[in-house]
């Protein structure tokens, strides 16, 4: 008797209630960035490639998969381009048949955004060797993986879990010589059935542009 | 006499030699530097030579630690033989945020002082070819690497000579830069949360609510999340989410940096140990992580955001009913201007005494040690049962089993104008009393911060909210063409009021269905027993007032014996409420989710198995913790996505009284509910969702949080 009381008082009071939805949802962009612990499954996601094809990141279980954040207005991107290096590790990356994907976070409205075109000829005129290119415009890859920085590297393993998160390199410009390619260390790590040594690094580099 | 002498040598030198010479500010494209002497040089003594910035609007370059992306300027110095460069000064930064990222740094105009010591050998008169060449990162919405090679000529002279254009500039950058005082800085990890501690006669008092540390080197510390701030009496803690470098077996037994206190700034080196104790415990409730806007919020948008929070407070369901009285009254048998202003100022009046009175309390109880939160008093079943009666009462009386107005008239002389001011107050004192556990988001923070100030700020704070919940009537009252337009008076006035009568019932409803779940249904019991004979009481009042002579003296004796009855009832029924051992769980309806009471060990212990937990931080007074709960968690998506995860739900009710949850919510920065949090299955920090949940965000939340 009392239950079912109470169970119309809380319709009652529920039907009160729909009423004070006026408390505004917090704005997106002040969410915090997730953190990836090495070891957990690294999040799934779809997203477009400037081939006009939809990619998931589950398409590709089974080979390592290389996340390169990345922008065309980056002096620090640019830098790694302008010297090869990037294209170097992407071309070591393919021999030993890596997955790369290459991702841009800026929607239409920052300077880093780029049509699938203008991707395509990025691309070419960089010779640059990867998997996909990809857009992330609302932003929700960056935040799932708390990047921060272009250049901004992740590897994730053949079982889909996350190897290696962090800088390219230990050196931010490029007329210092490169003592640790962590990106490439973890590939070999990865590829001969190793734990990667350093799994994770302070990335440098330019703000995403979230 | 040899003193003179050697003025007015060096005073001929400098005339000789002249001034230092500069090569001119270089416009690096969004950077106009040059470098700026303190003065001239003085053998074997360092003097300061500062390089001077003048950075493009909306563009900024960095500090030491550049936060998330960037990188700090590089001079590097081409000097005469013997001559050293030490290493930069760096002022304090500016936090520059960039969407969920953060940077330290300097807009506008910034002067980087390094002190160049020329050799004991130096020879006064002569001029020393100072060169620098400068590599800065200058970003707005994107970077841009520029460089500059600087040149100054600079004067050896026997006694320092300060430089006309620049030297009390760089000088007092040099003064205001962040010192090494007499501080013992701490840091450990508790939960998973960096605090540093720091003792020290200059951190014993003052205005501390904007201290925040910058670390020397990223990855220390999350730059983004706000930070905390408890403090005691010796000194300051500050709760701090770590950085990268805290997921590393070897993390980091030392951390240094700048303690920012707003006006003064510390170098300090934090070495791991103990926390003392001296310097937290006072209540550090700041807003955590999704609301920055409660960290930096200042004083003068904290009162606008009271005025806001308390202007929307008007439109909370529990509220609504009260007003619709106000409004009654001024819609009422036709009152002059006059006195519709007299009974608004009544009704602010009535509002601000409430609000302080609450200030006071919430104060009082800090200072008892009591954690306390926004809502504090709902959890006290006599004051939930009181409020159930009155509203009974004000509905009856809607209904028109008696009349209140009645009552005062007979009460006193001078009838009309005081009864109403006076009726009027007391609108306002339970309009307050009753809209306190809305918990608006925006009052959530105006009260964060207000929680952490001092008592004046807090008084301040109050009275704005107080300001914003009375404003909408007052401004009605103050102008007359609204005014005017007010319908005419008439029958639908009394079907007007009649029909607020429901509202009112259904709160008593509410607020009986709270109180269940705070004393249980002995206490239910109780409650509906007072309310009939309370509704008695009331009938034979207004019996009494429609009759005269001996029926109406038997009425009035009838009330009387009634109301008293309903007090000791009342009274008897709740003794002993506060400490019955009913487990309030009903307080969340998530249909089919299994739920685990909340309890900081459970919590650790699920999480060092790797579960993912989801924190939900309810009440039963709390309105949108239940909108959340019965319209997003209990669907049967929800308890999918949880299943599927192996997700923990983990209920913390806060409907009584608990210091346990109060302080989970204190250490997560929040003075009340709701709060969800998730923690991931093996992350260390808990994800914030917002304060209105989806099933979208729910379950993204949960799957994110699961490991394969």
């Amino acid at each position: 008797m009392i239950s079912s009381a109470t169970h119309v008082l809380k319709l009652a009071f529920f039907f009160l209630t729909t009423t004070a939805l006026i408390a505004p949802t917090e704005a997106l962009a002040s969410a915090p960035l997730s953190h990836i612990q090495i070891g957990a499954l690294a999040p799934d996601f779809t997203a477009m490639g400037s081939d006009g094809r939809q990619h998931h990141l589950s398409d590709y279980r089974g080979s390592s998969v290389v996340l390169e954040w990345t922008s065309p207005v980056c002096p620090y991107v640019a830098r790694k381009y302008g010297a090869q290096v990037m294209q170097k590790l992407q071309r070591y990356a393919h021999n030993k048949k890596v997955v790369w994907l290459s991702i841009d976070t800026a929607n239409s409205s920052k300077p880093g955004f780029l049509t699938p075109e203008a991707a395509n000829a990025r691309i070419a005129k960089t010779g640059a060797i990867v998997s996909a290119f990809l857009f992330d415009t609302n932003s929700s890859i960056g935040r799932s993986y708390g990047a921060r920085t272009t250049p901004g590297m992740y590897v994730v393993d053949a079982q889909g879990r996350l190897a290696y998160q962090g800088a390219l390199d230990d050196v931010p410009e490029t007329d210092h010589a490169v003592k640790r390619p962590y990106v490439r260390d973890a590939i070999n790590d990865l590829s001969a059935g190793r734990q990667v040594a350093t799994p994770e690094t302070t990335p440098y580099g330019c703000a995403v542009e979230y | 006499m040899k003193l003179m002498a050697a003025a007015f040598a060096s005073a001929t030198i400098l005339m000789l030699t002249g001034p230092a010479q500069a090569t001119g500010p270089v416009n690096t494209g969004h950077d106009v530097v040059e470098l700026a002497p303190a003065g001239t040089a003085t053998p074997g003594h360092a003097v300061y030579v500062a390089l001077s910035q003048h950075i493009a609007p909306d563009w900024h370059t960095y500090w030491r630690n550049a936060g998330d992306s960037g990188e700090p300027p590089q001079i590097a110095w081409s000097l005469p033989k013997g001559w050293t460069a030490g290493s930069i000064i760096w002022p304090v930064p500016s936090k520059l945020p960039v969407g969920p990222l953060m940077n330290y740094g300097y807009e506008g105009s910034v002067l980087l002082p390094v002190a160049l010591t020329p050799p004991a050998i130096a020879m006064p008169g002569s001029i020393a070819e100072i060169r620098a060449h400068v590599s800065l990162l200058v970003c707005s919405d994107i970077c841009i690497p520029e460089q500059a090679d600087l040149s100054l000529r600079l004067p050896v002279t026997a006694r320092p000579h300060a430089d006309a254009k620049w030297g009390s500039e760089v000088s007092k950058t040099v003064a205001h830069a962040p010192k090494t005082a007499a501080l013992t800085a701490v840091m450990n990890r508790e939960n998973g949360i960096l605090k540093i501690a720091v003792t020290g006669p200059a951190v014993r008092s003052g205005d501390f609510s904007h201290a925040y540390f910058f670390p020397s080197q990223t990855g220390l510390i999350d730059h983004a999340r706000p930070q905390i701030l408890e403090r005691g009496s010796k000194g300051l803690t500050l709760a701090i989410a770590p950085g990268l470098a805290f997921s590393a077996a070897h993390y980091p037994r030392s951390i240094s940096g700048v303690l920012s206190l707003g006006t003064q700034s510390y170098e300090i080196v934090a070495h791991e140990g103990p926390l003392p104790r001296d310097a937290r415990g006072s209540s550090g409730a700041r807003d955590g992580n999704n609301l920055d806007t409660a960290l930096s919020l200042g004083l003068l948008s904290a009162i606008a955001f009271a005025f806001l929070g308390g202007l929307i407070l008007n439109l909370m369901p529990c509220v609504l009913p009260i007003l619709s009285l106000k409004v009654l009254s001024f819609a009422g048998p036709k009152r002059g201007a006059q006195q519709i202003r007299v009974q608004s100022l009544s009704y602010l009046a009535g509002v601000l005494a409430t609000f302080l009175a609450l200030a006071s309390l919430l104060l009082a109880a800090k200072a008892a040690g009591a954690e306390v939160g926004w809502g504090f008093q709902m959890q006290s079943p006599v004051v939930v049962a009181g409020l159930a009666l009155l509203m009974l009462l004000v509905g009856l009386n809607l209904v028109g089993t008696f009349e209140a107005g009645l009552l005062f008239q007979r009460a006193g002389a001078n009838v009309a104008a005081h009864s109403g001011a006076t009726s009027a107050f007391l609108t306002g004192v339970l309009a307050v009393v009753v809209a306190a556990p809305c918990t608006a988001p925006f009052m959530a923070s105006a009260v964060a911060y207000a929680l952490v100030q001092n008592p004046l700020t807090i008084a301040t704070i109050f009275t704005a909210l107080g300001f914003g919940f009375a404003a909408p009537y007052v401004v009605f009252a103050f102008a007359p063409k609204l005014a005017s337009r007010l319908p005419r008076p008439g029958v639908w006035m009394v079907t007007m009021k009649t029909a607020l009568a429901f509202p009112m019932f259904a709160t008593a409803g509410w607020l009986a269905w709270v109180l269940t779940l705070q004393a249980g249904t002995s206490a239910l019991a109780s409650l509906l027993g007072a309310g009939v004979i309370l509704a008695f009481a009331a009938w034979s009042f207004g019996e009494a007032q429609r009759r005269s002579g001996r029926g109406a003296r038997a009425f009035q004796i009838a009330s009387l014996a009634a109301l008293i009855a309903t007090v000791i009832l009342t009274m008897m029924g709740l003794r002993g409420a506060e400490t019955d051992a009913f487990n309030p769980r009903d307080a969340t309806v998530a249909a089919g989710l299994p739920q685990v009471p909340f309890s900081p060990q459970r919590l650790a212990e699920l999480r060092a198995r790797g579960k993912p937990v989801f924190v939900d931080f309810t009440a039963a007074w709390c309105i949108t913790c239940q909108v959340n709960e019965r319209i997003v968690l209990s669907r049967p998506t929800i308890a999918r996505a949880f299943a599927r995860a192996g997700a923990v739900y983990m209920v913390a009710d806060w409907t009584r009284r608990d210091a346990t949850i109060a302080h989970a919510l204190a250490e997560q920065g929040r003075a009340g509910v709701p709060l969800y949090l998730v923690y991931g299955a093996n992350g260390d920090r808990p994800v914030v969702l917002p304060q209105l949940l989806t099933e979208e965000i729910v379950s993204i939340a949960i799957r994110r949080a699961t490991r394969a």
